[in-house]
């Protein structure tokens, strides 16, 4: 499923402007980094799916995730999905990170991570949550 | 209670006593007395427009009692009101055995009982059927004892006594249970003593970031109040139940807490207090607080032989989960003495005992540590470190031990030895230091020679044979970037190679990047064929790859370029090693090979070989024997290129013929030639 949604993310990509100085970037850039990033992200989606699907976990406006309901998490695995978070936006920054220095830009990073950004919420699931522009939460 | 009342509120006391005492029998006939105060005042509480409605008739007496507002501390309650059908009065005694109470929307049964002589009121409220507040007031002159017994007291009361500040937790669930005593004279309170216990509590704030269920605690707590301070003691026990505080998570296993001090207008003293966590330990620790500035004064905490593992996972882990440590197991067992004062640690002494530290990434693990790290905050320091083993990014180190000196910002090792399998680093003036953008480190030292059989046999990479070794004037860490002045010098293959400008991008991060030169002069080709049943060749090669970038390990940009030694030797080419080749350039030759003449050949004679190779994301872009003439260089726009330059009888020119090849493929068809070890034509 995530890579579908990440494989769907990359074909939806070419078809569509980066923002920022970053609009030559070539996104679906393949290299050993981003493919090992893009396996861990896989691994850990099937963790991660559930926390979207109830709205504990939803899409921040830098590209990230982030624990914005624990309420919907049982109390004892609230730790691990505290975890689960940190660990995929450490993936997430590697990702942008190598895609902009895959396209010899490092300085492109922050021009990828947004078009990642909005792209993520693109498409997401209906029913997940992402952060609007103001920083609120709003239900797709 | 008079006694401790204000003198209004004495007037008006005995006022009412005096009316009510004096309404007379009326037979058949109802009297009705009316009375009314507009404040009393008293420094624990304050009651506003307090109305009496007193009625007297065959029924008995009634009594109704209208407060417009009663304030006590900071709570605040309006539009209370007392009604008791059964109102009892005689010259000893007041009593209401039935009564209702309004308060805050909720009507509660209430009786209360209220002696002269001795003074005594005895005040029960029932919220719920199970439920009771229970008071017993006794005074005598100016001196009182009040006990408060609470029998499954629900948590909407206990709520109403906690912060309404929405940002803190709010009581979802729980009951109370436990009594409450006081004594004191007059208004002050000169001693307490609570035993409760607190059973199935649930609290959550907004984001469920700070919650608790089926949580009980026990509380022993007593304080007596000596001249200008309060000497408290207490116990918390924690027997069940579980809480997450952001970022923790800890389960009611009968972590017990227990502290005393002294409580001063100005500060708040604790005095050897010790919290007992399950499966970790006892930390021992005393402070105290300055009330008025609402700040830490000073914390002094010991603890011994803490229990790494549980304390690591349950403490350390949640606060690193941005670094290399979230994904690290840890076991041994560890000593603090730490003090902190005036904002600032003032100083830290750490001590392992037999410590390993795992990356469950497999990135460095430790093993057998013991340590004696000491740091002030103010002056220098002496510590001392042994390591039984380790592991770095797949690279064994062996046994070690030196000692280091503390400073303010940083720590440094004047020599250091870390074994590197049969080898080692020499490690010179170490420094280490924390800078606002993070540790920073760095030294000078030499690599003392490492097999290069074994570092590559570690690495699980194409096998190498030799010797590593090198001067290093300086390896420095800052901004998570590792950079090499000097060079490092590899024997391998009766040859000589050389690696410099090395830099380590995040070494320990997502996908670490290592970039570097390397140049290799005068390699034995019979070696290294031998080496990797390549199918023979001889001769001599020169290598240079410039602008390697290898990320996770794995190539993905570098500039290679081989070509044949300069000199004379013997140079001959097997005809395994011929079809190997032609992986590199396409495998049309290896047809021709097997169609022609040429395989009754055991081997070939050639002048000179020459491969190029820059690669950049998955391609290579291929070239051979760069052409004399400079205008005609190795990627010219010719789509065929020469690998081996033929010489001699028998003798064989293998030409390439793609230009472009993809990296991946290509290593995939030489990893097969060699790992097979039997090349189609011998």
């Amino acid at each position: 499923m995530y890579l579908a949604i990440f494989r769907s993310l990359s074909l939806f990509l070419l078809f569509l402007p980066i923002t920022g100085h970053a609009q030559n970037a070539n996104i679906e850039i393949d290299t050993p980094a981003i493919a090992s990033l893009e396996q861990s992200m896989q691994r850990r989606h099937a963790q991660l799916q559930p926390y979207y699907d109830n709205g504990a976990v939803g899409l921040t406006r830098d590209g990230s995730v982030a624990l914005r309901d624990a309420n919907s998490v049982p109390l004892a695995v609230r730790q691990s999905v505290n975890a689960l978070v940190a660990a995929e936006n450490q993936d997430r920054s590697a990702l942008y990170r190598e895609i902009a220095r895959a396209n010899s830009h490092p300085e492109w990073e922050k021009d990828i991570r947004s078009t990642f950004s909005q792209r993520w919420i693109s498409l997401a699931r209906p029913g997940w949550w992402y952060q609007q522009a103001d920083g609120s939460w709003r239900q797709k | 209670m008079m006694a401790v009342m204000q003198a209004e509120l004495s007037v008006a006391r005995c006022a009412l006593f005096m009316l009510l005492l004096l309404l007379p029998p009326m037979g058949n006939a109802v009297s009705r007395f009316v009375f009314t105060l507009d404040e009393i005042s008293h420094p624990v509480f304050n009651v506003r427009t307090l109305q009496f409605d007193l009625v007297a008739g065959p029924q008995g007496k009634q009594l109704e009692i209208d407060i417009g507002e009663v304030a006590i501390k900071n709570r605040i309650w309006r539009h209370l009101k007392l009604q008791c059908q059964d109102f009892q009065l005689t010259r000893h005694e007041i009593a209401c055995d039935a009564g209702r109470l309004r308060i805050a929307g909720k009507i509660l049964p209430v009786t209360f009982r209220y002696a002269l002589d001795p003074q005594r009121l005895l005040l029960t409220v029932k919220p719920g059927a199970d439920e009771s507040w229970r008071l017993a007031l006794n005074w005598q002159n100016s001196i009182w004892q009040a006990r408060l017994q609470i029998s499954n007291g629900s948590n909407s009361l206990m709520a109403g006594w906690l912060p309404q500040d929405e940002h803190w937790p709010q009581l979802q669930a729980g009951s109370l249970n436990g009594v409450i005593d006081m004594a004191g004279r007059e208004s002050e309170i000169a001693t307490w003593a609570a035993n409760l216990e607190v059973r199935a509590l649930a609290f959550s704030d907004a984001q469920g970031l700070h919650a608790g269920e089926r949580v009980v605690l026990r509380l022993d707590a007593r304080a007596t109040q000596k001249k200008a301070a309060w000497h408290w003691q207490g116990t918390l026990v924690w027997p069940s139940g579980e809480i997450f505080w952001q970022p923790f998570y800890f389960e009611g296993a009968g972590q017990q807490l227990t502290v005393g001090g002294m409580l001063y207008n100005d500060r708040l003293v604790v005095e050897q207090s010790a919290l007992q966590m399950n499966g970790i330990g006892t930390i021992h620790f005393a402070g105290e607080i300055d009330r008025i500035g609402q700040r830490l004064g000073k914390i002094s905490l010991q603890a011994e032989e803490l229990e790494l593992s549980t304390l690591f996972s349950s403490i350390i882990q949640p606060l690193t989960v941005d670094t290399a440590l979230a994904e690290t197991a840890a076991r041994g067992k560890l000593d603090i003495d730490w003090c902190y004062q005036d904002g600032d640690t003032q100083s830290l002494v750490l001590k392992l005992q037999d410590v390993a530290l795992t990356d469950t990434q497999g990135r460095f693990a430790v093993t057998g540590v013991n340590a004696l790290i000491p740091w002030h905050s103010n002056q220098t320091a002496q510590g001392n470190i042994q390591l039984a083993s380790g592991e770095i990014l797949h690279i064994p180190l062996g046994e070690m031990e030196t000692i280091f000196m503390t400073h303010a910002h940083g720590f440094s090792v004047l020599n250091l030895t870390v074994p590197v399998l049969d080898g080692g680093i020499a490690v010179e003036n170490l420094e280490v230091k924390k800078a606002s953008a993070g540790w920073q480190w760095r030294f000078n030292g030499k690599l003392l020679p490492v097999s290069m059989e074994k570092l590559t046999g570690v690495l699980e990479v194409t096998p190498m044979f030799g010797n590593l070794s090198g001067i290093v004037p300086q390896m420095a860490y800052a901004d998570g970037v590792m950079t090499m002045e000097g060079v490092l010098v590899f024997e391998i293959f009766d040859g000589v190679a050389i690696a410099r400008n090395l830099t380590f991008i995040e070494p320990l991060g997502r996908a670490p990047h290592l970039l570097l030169d390397v140049g290799m002069h005068h390699i034995d080709l019979d070696l290294l064929t031998r080496a990797y049943s390549f199918g023979n060749m001889q001769g001599r090669i020169d290598v240079e790859i410039n602008d390697i970038e290898l990320v996770n390990w794995q190539p993905v940009k570098f500039d290679a370029r081989l070509v044949s030694s300069p000199g004379s030797y013997r140079k001959r080419i097997s005809q395994a090693a011929v079809q190997n080749l032609t992986t590199l350039g396409g495998d049309s030759a290896a047809s021709v090979i097997q169609r022609s003449f040429l395989q009754f050949f055991k081997d070939f004679g050639y002048k000179k070989i020459g491969w190029r190779c820059r690669l950049h994301g998955n391609i290579c872009q291929m070239g051979g024997i760069e052409a004399t003439d400079p205008a005609q260089h190795a990627f010219n726009q010719t789509e065929d290129y020469v690998l081996v330059q033929g010489s001699g009888i028998p003798a064989i020119t293998i030409t390439g013929y793609n230009r472009l090849v993809d990296w991946r493929e290509l290593v995939k068809r030489l990893n097969h030639a060699i790992e097979s070890g039997s090349p189609t034509i011998h």
